[in-house]
């Protein structure tokens, strides 16, 4: 239930800023080699990854974020709707692969933002989820609007964000909103 | 004190009535300055904060008789100042707060110097400076050196040059940078001398 993949890609589809929120339960199969002693008692289920900026992702997130992009390009060419304010750029549910649904958001000048979620059963749930998704998403452009702005930032040539600024933003943004929607047996409500 | 309350007013007055511009077309317009300097000068980092301190000169000089002559027309008293502190005031609260519209502290007053501190830098409200690259061997950085960026230094040229234009030769620098970390940011305006009044050499009647 948890928000495990992040990623921001550029107009001409190169790679910006990736980066994935493991759960505890997949630390063993990571790259990582971080120490993992201290990870059984996270009561949030959510383990503090050591923070670095584009880290390399796993091969296999790698390949969501690759099959998200190819349907995005399929959306994007049939349909033409023209919603307005916000909703025009959310995109939505792109696909569901290997129990894991991507949804996707592209501002207007076709920078793309993916999420990649853990599936959930309860249909109401999901309805929660993504009106809180979208809110994310919004918040992620005003990061990314605040890092274009920056005048030593380099956007240009669609270089990769080495931010620290934006890097710990998005891992605030994201890390409260797996508290929120995060496993429900393990929440502490405070 | 009336003295210091009423220069606070004349600051806010002289504010209200300036034509005003974009903060954010301001703030890129400096950003992209500073990031041309960068590029011109090859990264070269103490040359560029000599650069700006040069441009704001030419800035200062030119502010100085802007702030008497709106003053004048605006019908804001502007007192002449007997001692340091209250040229410090009036640099602090008017002319800050004329030009930029931030209100500014004066502190650590001495006989011969003062601190400005700004609490909010319109200049800097996007800006994030890069990190210092390290080697590929973790040796010393091979990129500038971008702790010694003081990316405002323009405001110490304005000081220097407005202030040299009413016979006070001052030197300033900028103490401490929120961009690199600290509080607020602080300038200290060092007075070197008192100028005196008169023509140059060569306009002497022998």
């Amino acid at each position: 239930m948890s928000l495990s993949t992040f990623a921001v890609i550029g107009k001409d589809n190169s790679p910006l800023y990736l980066k994935e929120f493991p759960k505890e339960s997949e630390v063993s199969k990571t790259e990582t080699s971080q120490d993992t002693t201290d990870n059984q008692s996270d009561p949030f289920g959510f383990f503090e990854v050591k923070n670095e900026i584009n880290k390399t992702m796993s091969l296999k997130n790698k390949f969501l974020i690759h099959s998200a992009l190819d349907r995005f390009e399929e959306i994007e060419e049939s349909t033409e709707k023209q919603q307005s304010g916000a909703n025009k750029m959310w995109i939505g549910l792109l696909g569901s692969f290997d129990e894991k649904k991507v949804y996707g958001y592209v501002t207007s000048t076709r920078i793309k933002f993916f999420a990649s979620m853990d599936d959930v059963e309860d249909g109401n749930e999901q309805f929660v989820r993504e009106a809180a998704l979208k809110a994310l998403f919004a918040n992620v452009h005003e990061f990314y609007i605040q890092h274009m702005l920056n005048p030593f930032s380099d956007v240009r040539n669609e270089k990769k964000i080495v931010s620290e600024r934006f890097d710990l933003g998005i891992h605030d943004l994201i890390k409260s909103f797996n508290e929120n929607f995060g496993k429900q047996d393990n929440m502490s409500w405070m | 004190m009336s003295k210091s309350g009423s220069i606070t007013a004349a600051g806010q007055n002289l504010w209200a009535k300036v034509p005003k511009a974009n903060s954010e077309l301001f703030a890129l317009t400096y950003g992209s300055l500073i990031t041309e300097l960068i590029r011109d000068y090859d990264q070269n980092i103490p040359e560029i904060n000599n650069q700006l301190d040069r441009i704001g000169y030419s800035i200062g000089v030119r502010c100085i008789d802007e702030l008497f002559a709106k003053s004048e027309v605006n019908g804001v008293q502007i007192p002449s100042c007997r001692e340091l502190r209250e040229t410090a005031e009036v640099v602090a609260k008017i002319g800050f707060r004329m030009f930029l519209g931030v209100s500014c502290d004066v502190g650590k007053l001495t006989e011969k110097s003062f601190s400005l501190y700004l609490s909010e830098n319109p200049l800097s409200i996007f800006v994030e400076l890069p990190q210092n690259e390290v080697g590929v061997d973790g040796s010393s950085s091979h990129g500038p050196d971008w702790t010694q960026l003081k990316y405002s230094n323009v405001y110490c040229g304005v000081i220097r040059g407005a202030l040299e234009q009413v016979n006070l030769k001052v030197e300033c620098e900028f103490v401490g940078d929120m961009l690199q970390g600290d509080d607020v940011n602080e300038i200290k305006v060092e007075v070197k001398e008192v100028i005196a009044d008169g023509a140059g050499e060569d306009y002497q009647e022998e």
